[in-house]
């Protein structure tokens, strides 16, 4: 245990001695909050009748925002446990921190903790800013759901974290996972999960669990429902991340520095 | 204290070290020598946890790397490339520091030690070899270790930084710590080491001091002869013992330059030279390697 808390100190060093770190945690900051006040300013005329405005979602600008900054987080987490062997200071680590699972554990810790930092301050105030660019149609956090709808993007956005982490940790090349994941979650976010042929299987994908609560998609309309409820799919989320991130580490502990 | 027992590495199938078994003792400064692919940094990496061995072991005091708690107060070491290019001096030692225990205070020390305090602030990508090194050697003592391990040391360090790194590997052993100094270069062993252990293909060539390496091969008998066969016959004969030098010569010793050439001329033997040597423990070091390096190449 000791030996993990003085680990968890060393990783914090090595992340917060990089400018590369902070440049990843403010990428997620600018795209969020700036996409969020867009997305809001670019819907606030977009209801032509008082139908439309009645079944416009105000939370659906902020889960747009979010579902970009998604973006961010992954590559903040995929840098943060791939930098080190891209970077040749995997040797040193390791005769720092010579159990392998150790120093995943507290590299995971860090990372984490660094982004849900972030992202408890940025998803909050990312739907506040698409709210008031929302003029009329935007709502508070006394709206139905809107509690959720923050608290459940968060841990999303986390859980995503957790998962390139652990991928990361699997393929071991930061540019591999890069490479995969980028194009997936940007097609993602343009509704690569709202084709009818491909729905059944794609709504599987271990990002899409988590747009429904983003509001990305409606639960109750048929053309984009799926299979699982939000909570539901952010269980569907978490088993995702759960398996790479014991892949990973199964993968960290056999590695050679 | 280390030890290596019948300490074995396959990289493919090739044993980059073969069976190698050898101590080294506290209070010594100890060369580990071998040509290029001798095996030494895969011996390091193992003894140090970065690598597994396929056979036998390597431990410090009796524990595996692996097993040390704050590994860093126990073992130093020195290996070729380390440093993230956007830390700075600082903050590469933090890190280390942080994950092992110790102190800040610490880590300006050995950042003074070195004399890298005035640069502490730079980024390591800006370093030049010589400032690297010394940021690898600052990184191996901030444990305060009683065993150092350095891989080529002297790479890229000025004749004046080589000088005060040999000071200071004179001074840690003498404080009793146990000090293993892997090169390729015998002429620095020769100023810093009082032990040598040579390695030839992954396996042992010679375990001895350095005053046992110099009185075995510093003196010789130099020959250059078109009948390298019956050369051999006649030394073998007289009680001599026969080596091939690195240039072609062949070198006697166990016998003074007029036996040699006494000898031959009874048998018929044609010498074109007969020289009496006294070899540096460079030559001494060059003739030991070149003969493990037949024998493996015929053994294998």
């Amino acid at each position: 245990m000791r030996q993990y808390t003085s680990a968890v100190a060393g990783e914090w060093h090595k992340l917060a001695g990089l400018r590369s770190t902070w440049w990843a945690l403010t990428a997620i900051v600018v795209v969020a909050c700036g996409l969020a006040g867009l997305f809001g300013a670019l819907f606030e005329g977009y209801p032509q009748t008082a139908e439309d405005a009645r079944a416009f979602d105000p939370m659906f600008p902020t889960g747009l925002a979010l579902s970009n900054a998604l973006l961010a987080v992954v590559a903040f987490a995929v840098l943060a446990m791939g930098g080190e062997r891209s970077g040749r200071s995997l040797q040193t680590s390791l005769l720092a921190v010579p159990r392998r699972g150790v120093l995943y554990l507290a590299k995971l810790t860090v990372t984490m903790l660094l982004v849900l930092a972030v992202c408890a301050v940025t998803v909050p105030v990312s739907f506040l800013l698409s709210q008031r660019t929302l003029g009329d149609l935007g709502v508070g956090f006394d709206a139905p759901g809107a509690v959720e709808m923050v608290a459940g993007s968060t841990l999303y956005l986390l859980l995503m974290a957790v998962f390139a982490f652990g991928l990361t940790g699997m393929l071991r090349r930061s540019a591999l996972v890069l490479a995969l994941l980028m194009p997936l979650l940007f097609l993602s976010s343009q509704g690569l999960g709202n084709i009818p042929a491909i729905k059944d299987v794609v709504q599987w994908f271990p990002d899409q669990g988590g747009q429904i609560i983003l509001h990305v998609v409606p639960e109750d309309d048929s053309r984009f429902a799926k299979d699982y409820g939000a909570w539901t799919g952010l269980a569907v989320v978490a088993g995702w991340a759960a398996l790479t991130c014991v892949g990973g580490w199964l993968v960290t502990r056999r590695s050679e520095g | 204290m280390i030890e290596i027992r019948d300490l074995t590495k396959r990289y493919r199938g090739r044993a980059a070290v073969d069976g190698l078994s050898f101590d080294v003792s506290p209070g010594t400064v100890t060369g580990f020598l071998g040509p290029n692919g001798a095996g030494k940094t895969t011996t390091l990496r193992v003894l140090l946890g970065l690598a597994d061995a396929d056979g036998g072991s390597a431990r410090l005091g009796g524990h595996r790397y692996r097993d040390l708690h704050r590994p860093l107060c126990h073992v130093g070491a020195l290996l070729d490339g380390g440093g993230h290019p956007g830390r700075t001096a600082r903050g590469h030692l933090r890190g280390m520091a942080a994950a092992n225990g110790i102190g800040r205070q610490r880590v300006e020390a050995v950042l003074d030690e070195v004399g890298l305090a005035s640069v502490a602030r730079r980024r390591i990508g800006g370093f030049s070899l010589g400032m690297r090194q010394r940021l690898g050697i600052a990184a191996a003592l901030l444990g305060d270790p009683a065993t150092l391990v350095f891989d080529e040391p002297v790479n890229g360090l000025d004749p004046d930084g080589v000088r005060w790194l040999r000071e200071l590997l004179r001074r840690l052993a003498g404080e009793g710590r146990t000090v293993l100094l892997s090169s390729h270069l015998m002429s620095e062993m020769e100023l810093t080491a009082d032990r040598l252990v040579v390695i030839g293909r992954g396996r042992l060539v010679a375990d001895t001091s350095v005053a046992e390496l110099a009185a075995r091969f510093s003196q010789g008998v130099s020959v250059r002869t078109p009948d390298p066969d019956g050369l051999s016959a006649v030394v073998a004969g007289a009680g001599g013992e026969v080596a091939t030098g690195p240039d072609g010569a062949i070198f006697v010793s166990g016998m003074d330059a007029a036996s040699v050439a006494e000898a031959a001329a009874a048998r018929g033997v044609i010498l074109h030279e007969v020289a009496t040597h006294r070899s540096t423990l460079e030559d001494a070091y060059l003739r030991l390697t070149a003969d493990s390096l037949e024998y493996s190449g015929g053994a294998s």
